[in-house]
């Protein structure tokens, strides 16, 4: 498997806290990594571990398949909490300095940066002027300087308006999908992440909880008719014969899911105890994501 | 390493406190011409550019250059700026060292700076009457010699101001070393002296050396003395600083 990250029991302990407890994180090539957790979870610790600005006090972690850290590292963009900018110089002088420091020889850098990011016509506007968003997106574009393979983002719409976070995730997709920038995305807000991410991970009190695929927590959240029963053999049977239902699964035994015919519930339970099956419960279920989330998160 | 050093100068370049701390260094100058000059045009007899140029140096640069040392480093934990660097393939030796380098640049320049204007504005109000080669050699060995001190005073500086990351704080420790510092100094040597130890902290402490530093028959002794110290306590800030920023988290 390619993978971009990979840890093994990555642990930080702060003092006798175990801020992050041995997760095994998995970014495969490509992903958008939606990393998902309460204030203090362990998510901020986690990247800055991942980008060198902490160092863990156990565990292993892997950049692009290999250990040395600190090489790889060139090949990851960061934006851990606040950009990192100085507020009496302009956006061109910020990128200005990045450009020198990085060594990037191409001085049209600056510019076509500022162009991507949409802040080329800023001009003589110190930093400190600028909106939330603005401040986000020059976050963005030094993160994005030496063009990156993999990028590294905490909260990067935190304190946006909404028209600040359909930016941002415009451009984040735009950078996944043109440039094929493999993204590590944390965020409060789960709407948001969900029409980014492709992967998730969910940190609860510094562990890393579940790992699942968009297409999983889709099929996790699809509505269904949930229906508790002794017999679930016999009820399947009911349900084929009958009723010609096939879209259905039994995730546990006497628990069967039933995609299709949801408007047709009544008409599933009196099948059911008209052939013999003791229906002890059934109700429409499915979740929308943010509460999905919830209940993992312990909410 | 090269990269980073550009970077750092372009920073200082840009620099708003960097620019005003040489205002606050040009001014303490006339300051001090004005004042004396009020007070009465007949002490020029007895003092000349250079006792003036020792006066701004020890007085007003000191504490200017720890000021601006401190807010070099901090502001760069303030910000966050400091993430754009670490974890970006160079070695937080080489970071720290970067900006060891360029506040040193920055703290000649205002050594130099002083050194210029203490000059233009001696010949201005005092006259060019006593300048001679001797002045003029004595005048570049006291620059030099209160550069270096100026380098390895900020190297300390630097350190703790990296190790405790707070504006306010960093600020104040720079004008403490510079203020009281010496009492200390001071206070050490009289514990030395009661227990009949013949080692004196004054001799060896930067400010102390600063202060103490002759400004006219450098002879080698003293200069020697005064390298000593600069090697010393530039060696000590630096490898305490590196050995800090290599070992804390960047938060």
């Amino acid at each position: 498997m390619d993978y971009i990250l990979k840890t093994e029991n990555l642990t930080k302990i702060y003092g006798k806290t175990k801020v992050v407890n041995a997760v095994n994180m998995h970014v495969k090539k490509g992903d958008i990594y939606g990393f998902i957790g309460k204030n203090g979870a362990g998510k901020t610790t986690f990247m800055r571990m991942v980008t060198g600005l902490a160092a863990p006090s156990e565990g292993e972690l892997e950049l692009f398949g290999k250990k040395d850290l600190e090489k790889q590292r060139k090949r990851i963009g960061s934006l851990i909490e606040n950009p990192g900018i100085y507020p009496s110089m302009t956006a061109r002088e910020n990128l200005e300095v990045v450009r020198r420091s990085l060594g990037i020889t191409d001085k049209n850098a600056v510019d076509d940066m500022l162009k991507f990011v949409g802040l080329s016509d800023t001009d003589k506007k110190k930093v400190k002027n600028f909106s939330m968003g603005m401040k986000q997106r020059l976050g963005i574009a030094i993160a994005l300087f030496r063009n990156p393979d993999f990028l590294v983002l905490d909260e990067p719409i935190n304190g946006l308006d909404p028209a600040g976070i359909k930016e941002i995730r415009d451009l984040l997709l735009k950078l996944n999908k043109e440039k094929n920038i493999t993204i590590l995305i944390s965020s409060h807000i789960l709407g948001e992440l969900s029409k980014l991410a492709t992967r998730y991970g969910i940190i609860r009190d510094g562990s890393l909880i579940e790992e699942f695929s968009a297409e999983e927590l889709n099929e996790k959240c699809r509505r269904c008719q949930k229906v508790f029963v002794d017999n679930a053999d016999l009820a399947v049977t009911i349900l084929e014969d009958k009723l010609q239902i096939t879209e259905y699964d039994v995730p546990e035994q006497g628990v069967i899911r039933i995609f299709s015919h949801l408007e047709q519930s009544g008409k599933i339970n009196q099948e059911l105890v008209l052939g013999g099956v003791e229906v002890k419960e059934s109700y429409i279920a499915g979740q929308d994501l943010e509460a999905y989330f919830m209940d993992l998160l312990g909410e | 390493m090269i990269n980073l050093l550009s970077g750092e100068w372009y920073k200082l370049r840009k620099s708003k406190s960097f620019l005003i701390c040489c205002v606050v260094i040009i001014c303490s100058v006339f300051l001090v011409y004005g004042t004396l000059n009020i007070g009465s045009e007949s002490v020029w007899a007895s003092m000349g550019i250079m006792d003036v140029y020792q006066q701004v140096v020890i007085c007003f640069v000191n504490m200017t250059s720890v000021i601006f040392s401190a807010l070099f480093v901090i502001t760069e934990f303030v910000n966050g700026a400091i993430k754009n660097l670490v974890g970006k393939g160079y070695s937080k030796e080489k970071i720290f060292l970067s900006k060891f380098i360029m506040n040193s640049v920055a703290v000649v320049m205002m050594v130099v700076l002083s050194a210029i204007v203490s000059w233009v504005l001696g010949c201005f109000f005092i006259g060019t009457e006593g300048i001679n080669g001797a002045l003029i050699r004595d005048y570049v060995i006291f620059t030099l010699l209160q550069s270096g001190l100026m380098i390895a005073l900020n190297g300390i500086v630097i350190t703790l101001s990296e190790v405790c990351r707070n504006l306010g704080a960093g600020i104040s420790i720079g004008i403490i070393i510079v203020g009281f510092s010496t009492l200390l100094s001071s206070a050490l040597d009289l514990v030395f002296n009661r227990f009949s130890i013949s080692f004196k902290a004054t001799d060896y402490w930067v400010v102390d050396v600063m202060q103490n530093c002759p400004i006219s028959g450098f002879g080698a002794n003293v200069v020697i003395q005064v390298i000593f110290v600069i090697v010393l306590w530039s060696v000590l800030a630096i490898g305490a600083g590196m050995w800090h920023f290599r070992k804390a988290d960047i938060k």
